[in-house]
């Protein structure tokens, strides 16, 4: 688990801004070309380590935006260019990383680290539901500017395969925003895969169907929660009364603009207890959906709050997971399941297990020091606690993965 | 009786359904299918309580009835969008157009089947093939269906004695679909005596496959197959080895032609298909078609017969897919398909409207265009007036011909006599021309109909097997319907 921010000592930074972080050697060989879109020199913070203390000083008059002292024994002064220098934790911003700095906190935020898993564009905090289980409650303010944060990032970030997530809250709520963001991520990074999580409850508004057709990505999906077969269940979870009409109409918009969908569930008491019946309505009445991710709670947020109406052991629901998977499975549906630890999922399962939890927040625990499976194992969030804890928690041995997981985990 | 008729204030309205009675065996015995498709297996307590608006509105049923679309609530979810997405996924194929195209190349043949479903000429007879230019027209009409996925079959007679006719709409066709860009599957149905290096180097060249007729084993197959040197079975199997190892192990299937012979030995004609390697097996009961229908006193059955014949094959075919030999029955698969998902299966028999002339059109080798394979079958028993016109027309008119309206007329089961009350009527279909053969109406009377018997015999089997069936044979079926082997399905998940 690495954080996606840090204290830093900052100098010159009278408006907050991006940067690219970049060494000298990469500066020399790429330039701006290091960044997906347009930048200039000005958008570069160059990473300065101990190796480079004899020539600082003519390194510091490159005509970039800024530096980031790494090193230990470099001096922190420069006229008017932005510097950080000691940096609380070393380890979280590095060389490829795009991060924000102001004048108004030392905090920097790592809003692109290089080759992770969970690179994230965050749109808003705001969201027109109040899940019982969100990890990240609401707040109520005008946050436009993530808009044109998220616009000038694209533009810094790495060209590559690796897929980008789109989040919030509720990221339609900026509906021009949004759509400017795909549309300017379709031109500067068309190789990279989009993931965007929304409610859908907006997307119930048929205008969007002619707006997605003309942004025309074709390496976007959208993820789409849906928490039961029946409008009182979902609302309830939900905590929006008419979400459930709003989200299948959304969903058919989707599906009308040609959309790649995937519906999300996360595992509650109050979720699992028609899970199957779930899944029979979702291959009903969305068959177009390309992928059903099922997932584990992330106990955090609200989820703490409502920990009695949410929590069951996961052991407990591992029947009703097996019945709604495979319906799905042989249906000709794909099936993931996140954010459990494998040793509390039923063995017969484990084919459609994903190693998930964002690498910024996973961990493992005290009982996963002697597992052989921690390498293939999602593990825990890092908000895990005692009591959300299943009984059936227990290191797995070498045995345990050959005999029950085939060659996949073999060279374990 | 006075009370039942006041409208309770309940919560709920009902939306259009459907019920029927399965057996008396178990007390979930009441089928109720909505509209689009969807099923529930209820105690009879609880249609009555639905109907009467005296629903548990707290009970678990009363979440599934709503789910399923049988009830809504009034101001609440309105489910009409999500009825609407079904029903198109249910005749999504309405809107492809004709996807099979068959060519009947020549009549001859150099079998004598007493049941023959067709008609045929001498095998060395004249003028019974499919002319060059009538060929070439015919290639145009294919084009001239807007699907994106076309299946073309060559018939006969034996196809195979008209090889050079194949070869010329093969290679029209083909040369046309350079600028078309269709997906294009061609299949040979053939008794594979007359194959040849010539023959299998053209199929493996244009990927062609074969479909074959195996009636059984040799005892059964030569009995049904007369031909001069009681060698069907033999040049048949040969055949079919020929066909794998030259273009591999699925590129032959093959089909059951069921005499009142075969319904004595269902043990034998599923062993034959497992020692051949096949993965599917076709037990359909002999057509009214043909030479078939003339001959009946001889080799026709009775359809209840046919369908104690089909109970026992199935349960043995179960019993051997469960030892580990995959074996799919394809009508079943096709039912399970109708039953388990939202799609059709689009099988041209089980549509509405139907798959006749809408799904299926055949190019008679004297260039007349017909419906459907059995449409024509009609004209070799001196019925003409099915014909849609000549392969000179372009399609837009052969499908404005007056037999189209009959046909549609006669054709969507949920406005038919009998069909459009009956509960299975979502998984069934139409089939005026079967209705034509038999009863000389293409409306016909469902308790006279062999095509209602056979499908209501088949369905209700299938649903009370979902019902009653344990966990391994629900595993079967799940293989079937995904077309996997049981060692790829540890569980048969969420049974509806």
């Amino acid at each position: 688990m690495l954080r996606l921010d840090t204290q830093f000592t900052i100098k010159n930074a009278p408006q907050r801004r991006l940067f690219k972080i970049i060494t000298p050697q990469e500066l020399i060989e790429k330039g701006v070309a290091t960044c997906a879109g347009n930048a200039g020199f000005e958008d570069l913070m160059l990473w300065l380590d101990d190796i480079h203390v004899t020539n600082q000083h003519s390194l510091m008059t490159l005509p970039v935006g800024g530096f980031l002292l790494a090193g230990k024994s470099l001096n922190a002064n420069h006229f008017t260019a932005t510097t950080l220098s000691t940096p609380k934790d070393p380890q979280v911003v590095k060389p490829g990383d795009v991060i924000s700095v102001g004048p108004d906190s030392s905090m920097v935020r790592v809003l692109y680290r290089r080759g992770s898993n969970s690179n994230l564009l965050f749109m808003t905090d705001r969201c027109n539901s109040l899940c019982l289980m969100c990890s990240q409650p609401p707040k109520d303010i005008d946050d436009r500017w993530h808009i044109d944060e998220n616009l000038k990032l694209i533009d810094l970030i790495d060209p590559g395969i690796e897929q980008l997530g789109i989040s919030g809250g509720e990221p339609t709520l900026y509906k021009d925003g949004l759509l400017a963001i795909l549309a300017h991520a379709k031109s500067v990074l068309p190789e990279k895969s989009l993931h965007i999580l929304s409610n859908g409850r907006l997307l119930r508004d048929p205008s969007w169907i002619e707006a997605l057709k003309h942004v025309g990505h074709k390496k976007l999906t959208w993820g789409i929660p849906l928490y039961a077969d029946n409008a009182a269940d979902h609302d309830h979870v939900v905590q929006a009364p008419g979400a459930f009409s709003e989200t299948m109409a959304g969903l058919y918009n989707l599906h009308r603009a040609e959309q790649h969908i995937e519906i999300r569930v996360v595992l509650s008491k109050l979720t699992t207890i028609r899970l199957p019946e779930l899944a029979h309505f979702i291959f009903r009445n969305l068959p177009f959906a390309k992928h059903i991710a099922l997932m584990g709670i992330e106990n955090t947020g609200l989820a703490k709050k409502n920990y009695k109406e949410l929590w069951i052991d996961p052991a407990d629901y591992q029947e009703q997971l097996s019945l709604a998977a495979w319906f799905l499975d042989i249906r000709g549906l794909t099936v993931s399941i996140y954010n459990l630890p494998l040793c509390v999922l039923d063995p017969g399962l484990r084919s459609f297990y994903r190693q998930s939890i964002s690498d910024w927040k996973n961990l493992f625990i005290e009982a996963c020091h002697t597992c052989a499976a921690t390498e293939f194992c999602a593990g825990f969030f890092k908000s895990h606690s005692e009591r959300w804890q299943s009984r059936n928690i227990h290191p797995l041995s070498r045995e345990d993965l050959i005999h029950t997981q085939g060659a996949r985990y073999e060279i374990a | 009786m006075g009370s039942l008729l006041i409208v309770k204030d309940a919560g709920y309205r009902l939306l259009p359904f459907r019920f029927l009675r399965l057996d008396d065996v178990n007390d979930k015995n009441i089928l109720l299918t909505a509209e689009t498709g969807e099923y529930l297996l209820v105690p009879e307590t609880l249609l009555n309580q639905l109907v009467r608006k005296e629903l548990d509105v707290s009970s678990p049923i009363y979440k599934d009835l709503l789910a399923r679309h049988f009830i809504y609530e009034p101001g609440g979810h309105n489910p009409i969008p999500e009825m609407a997405a079904q029903y198109r996924s249910r005749k999504g194929f309405l809107l492809d157009g004709p996807a099979l195209h068959i060519f009947v190349v020549t009549l001859r043949c150099n079998h004598t089947c007493q049941y023959c479903q067709v008609s045929r000429a001498p095998q060395g007879g004249a003028g019974h093939d499919m002319s060059a230019e009538d060929a070439r027209h015919a290639a145009n009409r294919v084009f001239e269906s807007p699907s994106q996925v076309l299946t073309i079959e060559f018939q006969g007679g034996e196809p195979l004695l008209a090889f050079d006719c194949i070869r010329q709409i093969v290679e029209t066709i083909e040369a046309k679909n350079e600028l078309e860009q269709r997906s294009i599957q061609y299949v040979i149905t053939s008794t594979l005596h007359h194959l040849s290096d010539t023959i299998l180097d053209f199929a493996e060249q244009h990927n062609i496959q074969f479909s074959t007729s195996l009636d059984g084993p040799a005892f059964l197959h030569n009995a049904n197959r007369p031909t001069p040197n009681k060698n069907a079975y033999e040049r048949t199997v040969e055949g079919i080895h020929r066909v794998r190892a030259r273009l591999g192990h699925d590129a032959v299937s093959a089909l059951t032609t069921l005499t009142s012979r075969s319904l004595e030995h269902p043990e034998a004609i599923i062993d034959e298909y497992v020692a051949q390697g096949f993965n599917s097996i076709s037990l359909r009961p002999l057509s009214p078609y043909g030479f078939a229908k003339s001959s009946a006193r001889r080799l026709d059955y009775s359809m209840s017969e046919f369908i104690v014949f089909y109970k026992k094959a199935l349960a043995y075919l179960i019993s051997v897919n469960s030892g580990g030999t995959f074996l799919s029955e394809s009508y079943a698969s096709l039912l399970l398909t109708n039953i388990l998902t939202p799609f059709s299966s689009g099988y041209v028999d089980l549509r509405s409207p139907l798959g006749a002339g809408l799904g299926t059109l055949v190019y008679n080798y004297d260039g007349d265009v017909y419906p459907s394979d059995e449409s024509r079958m009609l004209l070799e028993m001196g019925e003409s007036g099915l014909k849609l016109g000549s392969v000179r027309q372009p399609l837009a008119e052969l499908l404005r011909s007056p037999v189209i309206e009959l046909l549609l007329t006669c054709g969507i089961a949920e406005a038919l006599p009998g069909c459009s009350d009956c509960a299975l009527v979502p998984y069934c279909g139409a089939d005026p021309i079967e209705h034509f053969a038999r009863q000389g109406d293409p409306v016909g009377h469902r308790a006279f109909s062999s095509f209602c018997e056979k499908n209501m015999g088949l369905l209700t089997h299938m649903f009370a097997m979902l019902r009653d069936g344990d966990e391994s044979i629900q595993k079967v079926l799940m293989s079937w319907l995904s077309r996997r082997s049981l060692n790829d399905l540890p569980s048969a998940g969420y049974r509806t």
